[in-house]
């Protein structure tokens, strides 16, 4: 006859259910594991292979089929009570009810179950629901939808199903939605359901500890919406207003119909309402046109508080000079929607590429929608991440409201080293009057590969280290092979020869350009081909002349100046014919392409 | 040697996406070791005995339950399953589209010809041979994480391991839930690091309360995936639970619809 040996210990830091092991005789190596049935008997034993993983026992027991069924519990201290089932839960409901584990709510609700305690086991549910989903909502989700709801759900079912049809409840799904449990049923489930009225009374009795208090059902090949009630879904939404045709684009609007686009998370039906009365988030998109500005100020203004107010800004292709020639100082200008919009971010990463080509302008708006998706998709990506802030106040003490925003986008293939993409996406996110290291909080959004990559984490400590910023990362829901950069709390800075000189190097290092040598006016270096240039810079037709003037006097054969406003094709060659290619930074990459031969020229407009 | 019948007609088929997790299955007391070592041990088995080796299945928590086969393991009993992520488990040491054990304890005998070799059913070791597997043998990865082999697969005469293997996934099992003889096992020679490659762990909700093993997994920012303790006597009753979890892990990560 087996007889108590020892028992089963899970974790020893935790109160905690054990499992009693039997040997069938003194010394024997066949551990067994009683298995119980519904009226708490022995239905028979099994071995399991526990090896030496249990701890002796001095209790004297010796058990056979039939007999009443040894449950263990152990406390915090170490002391294991064992004892049949009406004799344990008589123990533990009294130290239940003293609140002796109250900090263990899951270990609670077990102990809830056991004594067959309804409202402790929901009271215990929900703690235990908060508790999960304060480290993971995705987790605390899963856990009420799989651990908790499915499995009574698929028994309440069993009750009302005809034997032939219970084998067909593997592939029950279950789904909590705002107030709604949501079950996906196989067809033939479906179909005999839809014709009965069933009674999912223990799955509901449990659900409201979670605030689901309706069930509706659904066909998993139907593809149709539940056919009642309509599904709510709880997590935060945001919503995309496009005040441009960029913006439209971005919102996927068609040409003749711009609307608000509601951004849900991807695990939820595009049929699915939210539960949230208003959007966490609130995007507008525009570009700096006045009339455009206003409307979206407008807007904003409509808004309550309990949304997060985001600004896009688009930038125009200018080369730094407007049509009537005087310099814009567009970000000053954009200050102006503050303090309405809680983020301003600025898009000019379409401006910094190629304005070359056969179609520049078109090419360089697409450009625009992608960093404009790019920021969308990354900070819906915050809200929907594990741990993600609760409230509008939340967001606001993690990412900085002063300053401007940034935005940068790279995508990979299977192969591409990830610090690649990531520098890809600094390189796109560079700006001439916002530099990336003097904002407050830099994040890298990035699917998992990613964002645990080696390169990535340590660039994350050295941009922390050596700038301003603070910096974080979120694992992106998307798998793609892409990384989204968002600076916050950047200030920006003076349209000065120095900062015209920093902003190139940032650019250059971009295109992997090495210093060599430093002088006042000039820069010695190589890229990573080894061919060596010497680069002088201008921020003004003031200066160009001494820029030229010091790159003129040094021997080197490959020589450009990078200025931020564009040269008429007459001076280009004036100063080609002196061997020096003077042109705008934004066409360093056609000059890259080119071998450094030609100094590039752009369209024009 | 080996016939590579197999290996050439698989790689010849497009690898089906998503890409899927590695599961590897362990027990809660091996789990605390590997959070405290930071790493996974390969272990000796019957199989390629004198070799250590870290056995995945690609996308399943598949693990034996049929009590037939001799005492359960503990792994099997209170297991813990570890998703790792696909692009962390490598360079792969084997890949078989089946559990390599049940073959080596004539589990398949009904299916394959007596004269057909472990070896025979060797697959490039690849990330990208399971998709090619559930494309040529269940179609989509969704059938494939159901062991739902697909119906219209037409096999040439001469492609004998194929057809077994059809053969084989084509049964119906006594324990439906028993479908190591269709989950894709990986192998890898270990030991690996868990630190940035796990991202979820289903595991017992007793051992989910433990602060040490919270902390832990906080630490690696693995997401918990809790089953109920307490209600489990047999593995068979939990299995369906275990299923269930992984399922809903990948539909809300985007793997499954």
């Amino acid at each position: 006859m087996p007889h108590l040996d020892g028992c089963l210990i899970i974790a020893k830091d935790v109160p905690s259910f054990v499992v009693p092991v039997l040997v069938d005789r003194p010394g024997s190596n066949h551990s067994l594991i009683q298995e119980i049935d519904v009226e708490n008997r022995i239905a028979s034993f099994f071995e399991v292979d526990v090896g030496n993983a249990y701890e002796d026992t001095s209790f004297e027991l010796e058990l056979n089929v039939g007999d009443q069924a040894v449950w263990g519990f152990r406390s915090l201290n170490g002391e294991i009570s064992l004892a049949n089932a009406v004799t344990l839960r008589k123990e533990l409901q009294g130290r239940l009810l003293e609140g002796e584990f109250t900090s263990f709510p899951l270990i609670e609700g077990q102990i809830a179950k056991f004594c067959n305690l309804s409202s402790a086991y929901a009271s215990a549910l929900s703690k235990a629901y908060e508790l999960i989903q304060s480290r993971s909502k995705l987790a605390a989700a899963i856990w009420r939808d799989c651990s908790v709801l499915l499995p009574l759900a698929k028994k309440d079912l069993a009750r009302n199903l005809p034997k032939h049809l219970r084998s067909e409840l593997d592939s029950v799904r279950l789904i909590g939605t705002g107030k709604t449990i949501l079950l996906e049923l196989p067809p033939r489930v479906h179909d005999f359901v839809g014709s009965t009225l069933i009674e999912l009374t223990d799955t509901l009795a449990v659900g409201s500890a979670f605030g689901l208090t309706s069930y509706a059902l659904q066909g998993t090949d139907l593809g149709g919406r539940p056919s009642s009630p309509e599904s709510t879904f709880d997590e935060p939404y945001g919503e995309l207003m496009p005040f441009t045709g960029i913006g439209d684009a971005a919102a996927k609007n068609s040409p003749s119909y711009s609307r608000v686009r509601r951004l849900l998370p991807p695990w939820v039906s595009k049929s699915a309402s939210p539960a949230a009365e208003r959007p966490f988030v609130t995007f507008c998109v525009m570009n700096t046109g006045n009339d455009i500005v206003e409307r979206a100020l407008k807007y904003a203004k409509s808004l309550t508080d309990e949304t997060v107010k985001i600004a896009i800004v688009t930038l125009p292709i200018t080369f730094g000079t407007s049509v009537t020639g005087r310099k814009l100082s567009l970000i000053d200008h954009l200050n102006s929607l503050r303090p309405i919009f809680d983020y301003v971010f600025i898009v000019g990463n379409h401006v910094l590429q190629r304005p070359t080509g056969a179609a520049p302008r078109l090419a360089a708006s697409s450009r625009a929608v992608k960093y404009v998706r790019a920021c969308v998709d990354g900070i819906m990506q915050v809200v929907w991440a594990s741990g993600a802030p609760n409230t509008p106040m939340e967001f606001f003490a993690i990412f900085p409201r002063d300053g401007f925003g940034l935005v940068g986008r790279a995508l990979g293939t299977k192969g591409t080293a990830p610090e690649q993409i990531l520098q890809e996406a600094i390189a796109s996110a560079l700006n001439e009057r916002l530099p990336l290291h003097h904002g407050r909080r830099l994040l890298v959004v990035a699917p998992p590969h990613i964002v645990d990559n080696g390169h990535i984490l340590s660039f994350l400590d050295k941009a922390a280290d050596a700038t301003l910023n603070e910096t974080m990362s979120i694992v992106s829901s998307n798998p793609r092979a892409a990384v989204t950069l968002l600076g916050f709390g950047i200030r920006p800075v003076g349209q000065t020869e120095s900062r015209h000189r920093e902003f190139c190097l940032e650019l250059l290092h971009s295109r992997k350009f090495s210093i060599i040598r430093e002088a006042e006016a000039v820069v010695h270096g190589e890229f990573a081909k080894g061919r060596t240039i010497v680069i002088g810079f201008s921020s003004s037709e003031r200066s160009l002349g001494r820029a030229t003037a010091a790159v003129e006097k040094t021997s080197r054969k490959t020589r450009c100046v990078l200025t931020n406003f564009a040269l008429s094709p007459s001076d280009t060659e004036y100063f080609w014919r002196q061997r020096i290619a003077v042109f705008h930074y934004s066409l360093l990459d056609t000059y890259l392409d080119r071998k450094m031969s030609l100094p590039p020229l752009w369209r024009g407009r | 040697m080996s016939r590579r019948r197999l290996r050439n007609l698989i790689h010849r088929q497009p690898s089906a996406r998503p890409l899927l997790p590695l599961v590897h299955t362990t027990d809660v007391y091996r789990l605390t070791n590997v959070l405290e070592d930071g790493r996974l041990e390969p272990r000796e088995c019957d199989v390629f005995s004198g070799e250590p080796l870290l056995y995945f299945f690609y996308g399943r928590p598949s693990y034996r339950v049929n009590a037939n086969e001799g005492a359960t393991a503990l792994d099997h009993y209170l297991p813990v399953c570890l998703l790792f992520r696909n692009t962390a488990v490598t360079p792969i040491k084997r890949i078989f589209p089946f559990d390599s054990g049940g073959f080596h304890k004539d589990l398949y005998a009904d299916a394959f010809h007596k004269d057909m070799k472990l070896g025979d059913f060797g697959l490039e070791p690849d990330i990208d041979t399971p998709g090619r597997v559930i494309s040529l043998f269940f179609e989509t990865t969704e059938a494939y994480l159901r062991a739902r082999a697909a119906p219209s697969t037409t096999l040439d005469a001469s492609e004998l391991e194929a057809r077994s293997y059809m053969a084989l996934i084509s049964q119906r099992l006594s324990n439906t839930m028993d479908n190591r003889v269709s989950g894709i096992e990986l192998q890898f020679e270990g030991p690996l690091m868990i630190d940035g490659a796990v991202d979820a762990v289903v595991l017992p909700d007793t051992l989910c309360s433990s602060p040490l093993i919270e902390s832990k997994l906080a630490a690696s920012r693995i997401e918990a995936l809790p089953y109920p303790q307490v209600d489990l006597q047999r593995p068979s009753e939990y299995v369906t639970k275990i299923f269930d979890l992984c399922f809903e892990y990948y539909r809300r990560s985007g793997l499954m619809k």
